[in-house]
């Protein structure tokens, strides 16, 4: 579910069946035309709905997190742990147009980045988001 | 003199009766009428674009060639199908699951994945510790092949309306699981 699908008293209701959260992470550099960016937009929904619609009663999508700079993994990092302080249990970074393997973001649970998934995988993406997910509950 | 008296008091005097209307009765209906002739000239045009989507029928979308039927066995498969859809004037595609199988009598049905406690997907056989049952991987909600529901969900899996035509299996919109019963 989205966050914006919630509101104070149906969350209160049914928080505890929600233990994860979903960080959409857009990596813009700013560099783009308006086209590129509604473009990377759609890429992340489309990704996003790999991972939203099968899972729709146990993780919540938070807004994204747009923009990538510098100190972008120390912020991602940041908004992770405070995701987690406020009780989800996992929380997941996901992109669909910057590889975010060995970026460092430590402190998410799994990390899914579309250019990833395509490099290393032979299977399916839904299949290995489906794989990976699953693993991830039952660690 | 008294022929003039004569002619005043032959003057109808009051309200005129029914028959006879006013010059004001005459302007106030010919106004209002023509202005309320002008209004819904104006009006019943957008009131019937307002609902031109309720208007149209279902139509052709009301079943999709999903499978052919000599392939469904009495283990579930999955099949995905894509379906035209209607929101308002937005007309977009959905792209749905269902898991067709025949049970002993040689009926095909097809049950749809959503599961009924969140509405996460499930999957058959998907948990070693039970087999041949559909689990649901966010809080372990589990459905036998029929959809019946064994633990976490409230209500069995619902299924789509099937038809058979021409060795193929087509399916149409999600309703509320009949199997169940049949079994009962």
């Amino acid at each position: 579910m989205k966050f914006s699908d919630f509101t104070a008293e149906s969350w209160f209701e049914n928080r505890k069946y929600y233990d994860t959260c979903l960080l959409p992470y857009t990596g813009l550099s700013g560099m783009e035309s308006p086209p590129e960016a509604a473009e990377a937009l759609e890429r992340l929904r489309d990704f996003l709905d790999l991972v939203e619609k099968p899972y729709q009663g146990r993780i919540v999508t938070y807004p994204a997190l747009q923009y990538n700079g510098t100190d972008s993994t120390a912020y991602v990092n940041e908004i992770c742990r405070k995701v987690k302080s406020s009780g989800f249990q996992y929380v997941i970074v996901l992109s669909a147009d910057i590889s975010l393997a060995g970026t460092g973001i430590v402190e998410s649970d799994l990390v899914l980045s579309l250019p990833d998934i395509e490099a290393s995988q032979n299977k399916a993406v839904r299949s290995c988001i489906r794989d990976e997910i699953e693993a991830l509950w039952n660690r | 003199m008294s022929s003039h008296n004569n002619e005043h008091e032959s003057i109808p005097q009051g309200p005129p009766s029914w028959k006879e209307m006013s010059r004001r009765q005459f302007l106030t209906y010919t106004l209002g009428g023509a202005t309320a002739f002008m209004g819904a000239g104006a009006i019943l045009p957008m009131i019937r674009f307002a609902v031109d989507p309720v208007l149209h029928k279902k139509g052709a979308g009301e079943f999709i060639k999903v499978a052919e039927a000599a392939k469904i066995t009495d283990v579930p498969q999955e099949f995905t199908f894509e379906l035209p859809q209607q929101d308002g004037w937005y007309a977009s595609t959905a792209t749905l699951t269902a898991w067709i199988r025949k049970d002993e009598n040689g009926e095909i049905y097809a049950l749809s994945p959503i599961c009924k406690h969140l509405g996460c997907t499930v999957g058959w056989n998907n948990d070693k510790a039970y087999p041949d049952e559909y689990h649901c991987p966010c809080h372990g909600a589990r459905y036998t092949k029929l959809g019946k529901n064994l633990a976490v969900a409230p209500k069995p899996l619902d299924q789509y309306k099937t038809k058979i035509d021409g060795d193929w299996v087509y399916l149409g919109e999600i309703v509320p699981n009949t199997e169940v019963k049949k079994e009962a």
